[in-house]
């Protein structure tokens, strides 16, 4: 039975493959220069583009960090053009010249969250593993197996598939509604280990120096426990006081320790450090941890209509934001 | 009969009402029990490690060789950085106890750049051996008193869990209790600080941003609250009909403040800025409000970034890093004199990608920082600073920096950017006499671990 279906797959790619669809060159670049940092289908673009003519070899996510930053400057010194790793309209024309880019393959397997790669010489029914795979780790480097010409490979605009009816590699279901140059996913060139440079992609996001999105997390739960409904700058001042007892001899050193330090925190204390935090909760920690300090300092903040202690009155303010009092 | 079915029902809830309680019952004890056990361990260990650090101060002031001061040194580094996690276990949220604990933060700081330091080429000095002689004395005190707390809650059976809800109901725990004990070791502890070896501020000038900036503005003109406000919109361009309203910042901060909330033209949420009252330096700028679309790129914000700055008499500032946070542009912008990145002076602002409006910045550091600077001159070639950086490590960019090190000095370094096996790493050597101030490997992104 699965032979059967497999059989029949392998007949629709060989289809589309003498039907000669033109390969999808995807949406172009926008018209933005594109520098370090940002984040986007543009960076994707580039970075399947780069990794296209071998630039790039570290996953496609879609975010311009140090890798992708040095295969610009690669790519601009092989095609002489000025080194700044800026990705301006002549880096851009010259790529799109010089490279492919699949737009659906490579956007298909971010959105399911696969292992897959974007080189030029490699097919791409290969280039790609089961869904949820890019979570997996898988770095290595065997050669890429019998390279094929471009050309055999059909693609096309695909069709959206209904809510729910993803198509899993394990179970492919040959539907007949399926266009034309559509590629099925199909095990027939799965090799079963992991193969060629499989990348480890998913969708990615930039963190600030020195703190994992988990920790980020972490201090957002904090800061809306202690300052749900406060105005927004009172809680980059939250956040910021966390950060600040972390830099103080008198306090723990990192950001976990002084979260946790019994009774220092009243929403830690009666648990409300585990309500689901709000996406402004996420900012002002990243405002934060990016230098921001609206308590100027300070290392302890209070509410002096519910502060039970009395030595926390004691200590010298340094201002007022919304409810709290923040304090040295 | 309805009667004995009535009482026959009710004793089989009564009963059931008394297994249940009782069953509740346990598991509370069960969880006081286990609550009760993590704080008694914290303290144990405390005592514990307090007794170590004391016998590892004195065998480190009878060592002679250098390699067996440099191991008691380092475990004494390590014992007090333990000490000073034990004592973050404690429920001392409520009772000021911090300066045992900033006692052992000096020791694990004093200890620790002991014990990196070649000291073949720099031996202890006298003022040294002198500073870990008062450490073991300290230590020696601070360890003993703890005993005799110690001691007091194992004989009287004292509970962490009983003195945490008196401290919350806000009750004084009274006289011969564990936290009265703890509290007469910090007042001792008091004592200690202020004979203490602390940053040595080489430079003369103090540690900490705000109280560099209050010497800079101390004689600058005095602006009243009217003229924060005008001064508020200047720096925003707004216009003279924008509604302002003053704070003044508490005396907490070293230098006196205004704190400025101005109406946004554009009906948008307040813009909130705040400044030196003499002189009128704005040190921070923030606007909060929604944030979802992206229309323009991280470039284009970087620009408006600098032009901002440039406006403003910011000179030659470069930009030394950016990202992306969704719709949002965050930037790092540092002076640079004689080519060289002025990293201690850095700038931050904060860019929305929908309509490329400034929503933060933060010039603190600049402010409190920035001054003409004389040794800009490196006497190393940079051929002769990549001669000290790692054969596998491929050199990719170099630029002059000035940092602070990490004994708070300002250097003058090569800032190399280079890679290794798919990693790149930041380092700084350096570019006086070849030393390798800081390596620091550059962060990737982030992966989404909940992917759809």
């Amino acid at each position: 039975m699965e032979g059967s279906v497999r059989y029949f797959l392998a007949t629709l790619i060989v289809l589309g493959g003498v039907l000669g669809f033109a390969t999808d060159r995807g949406e172009a670049f926008s018209d933005q220069i594109i520098q370090q940092g940002a984040t986007g289908d543009d960076v994707v673009e580039l970075q399947a583009r780069l990794q296209y003519i071998g630039y790039f070899d570290q996953s496609i996510d879609g975010v311009f960090g140090w890798s992708t930053y040095w295969g610009v400057r690669e790519y601009q010194e092989a095609f002489e053009m000025e080194v700044d790793g800026l990705v301006g309209s002549e880096m851009k024309n010259q790529l799109e010249e010089t490279t492919e880019f699949d737009e659906q393959h490579v956007q298909e397997a971010l959105e399911n969250a696969r292992e897959f790669t974007h080189y030029g010489d490699t097919p791409k029914e290969i280039q790609k593993g089961p869904k949820g795979s890019g979570e997996g780790e898988g770095e290595q480097a065997p050669e890429p197996e019998e390279p094929q010409p471009e050309e055999g490979e059909p693609t096309g605009e695909e069709a959206p598939a209904p809510e729910g009816a993803a198509e899993d590699e394990e179970a492919p279901a040959p539907a007949p509604e399926e266009e034309e140059g559509e590629q099925p996913d199909t095990d027939e060139e799965q090799p079963d280990e992991e193969q060629d440079d499989q990348a480890n992609v998913q969708k990615a996001m930039n963190a600030p120096e020195g703190y994992s999105d988990n920790d980020i997390q972490i201090m957002a739960n904090a800061v809306h426990g202690e300052a749900r409904g406060e105005p927004y700058e009172g809680k980059v001042a939250v956040a910021a006081v966390i950060i600040n007892r972390t830099d103080d001899p008198e306090f723990p050193d990192t950001a976990n320790e002084v979260i946790f330090e019994p009774r220092a925190f009243t929403a830690v204390a009666d648990g409300q450090i585990y309500l689901e935090p709000d996406e402004e909760a996420r900012e002002a920690v990243l405002d934060a941890i990016n230098g921001q300090d609206p308590s100027n300092g300070a290392a302890y903040y209070y509410n002096p209509v519910t502060a039970t202690s009395e030595w926390i009155f004691s200590r010298d303010v340094h201002t007022e934001i919304g409810k709290h009092v923040f304090a040295d | 009969m309805f009667r004995a079915i009535l009482i026959a029902v009710l004793s089989v809830a009564l009963i059931g009402t008394g297994v249940f309680a009782y069953n509740e019952h346990q598991e509370k004890e069960a969880l006081a029990v286990s609550h009760e056990n993590n704080y008694q361990k914290a303290f144990h260990q405390l005592a514990f490690h307090l007794d170590h650090m004391q016998d590892e101060l004195g065998a480190s002031l009878a060592t002679n060789g250098l390699s067996n001061m440099t191991g008691s040194m380092a475990e004494v580094w390590r014992i007090s950085s333990l000490a000073h996690s034990d004592m973050g276990d404690l429920p001392m949220g409520l009772v000021p106890i911090n300066k045992t604990e900033e006692y052992l933060s000096n020791v694990a700081d004093f200890t620790h750049d002991v014990a990196i330091r070649d000291r073949a080429d720099e031996p202890l000095t006298d003022d040294e051996y002198e500073q870990l002689e008062t450490f073991y004395d300290q230590a020696g005190e601070i360890s003993s008193d703890l005993r005799g707390v110690q001691a007091n809650v194992l004989s009287d059976d004292i509970r962490w869990s009983d003195i945490e809800s008196e401290l919350v109901a806000n009750t004084d725990p009274g006289e011969g209790t564990a936290i009265d004990g703890i509290q007469q070791i910090d007042e001792k502890a008091k004592g200690f600080s202020e004979n203490n070896w602390n940053d040595d501020t080489a430079s003369g000038f103090p540690d900490d941003a705000e109280e560099r900036l209050a010497n800079v503005v101390e004689d600058k003109e005095l602006f009243d609250e009217e003229e924060a406000v005008e001064r508020a919109r200047e720096f925003l361009n707004m216009p003279d009909d924008v509604n302002g309203e003053v704070h003044q910042l508490g005396d907490g901060i070293p230098y006196e403040g205004y704190k400025v909330y101005l109406e946004d033209p554009d009906g948008e949420s307040n813009y909130a800025v705040e400044m030196t009252a003499r002189g009128g330096l704005p040190t921070w700028v923030m606007q909060d409000r929604p944030i979802t679309e992206t229309n323009i790129s991280l470039n284009e914000a970087s620009e408006i970034a600098a032009e901002f700055l440039d406006e403003r008499g910011f000179d030659d500032v470069e930009l030394v890093d950016s990202k992306q946070y969704d719709s949002i542009g965050t930037f790092q912008f540092v002076p640079t004199a004689n080519d060289a990145r002025l990293y201690p002076d850095a700038i931050i602002m904060k860019v929305a990608l929908d309509d490329g409006d400034v929503v933060g910045y933060k010039g603190t550091d600049y402010l409190a920082n920035h001054r003409e600077r004389h040794d800009l001159e490196p006497e190393l070639e940079l051929e002769e600073a990549l001669d000290e950086v790692h054969e596998n490590l491929e050199i990719r960019e170099e630029h002059l920096a000035v940092i602070e090190n990490q004994n708070g000095e300002e250097v003058l370094t090569y800032e190399l950017y280079g890679t290794m096996n798919d990693d790149t790493y930041q380092l700084f050597i350096n570019a006086n006499d070849g030393m390798e101030e800081d390596v620091k490997r550059m962060q990737g992104a982030e992966p989404v671990y909940d992917a759809m």
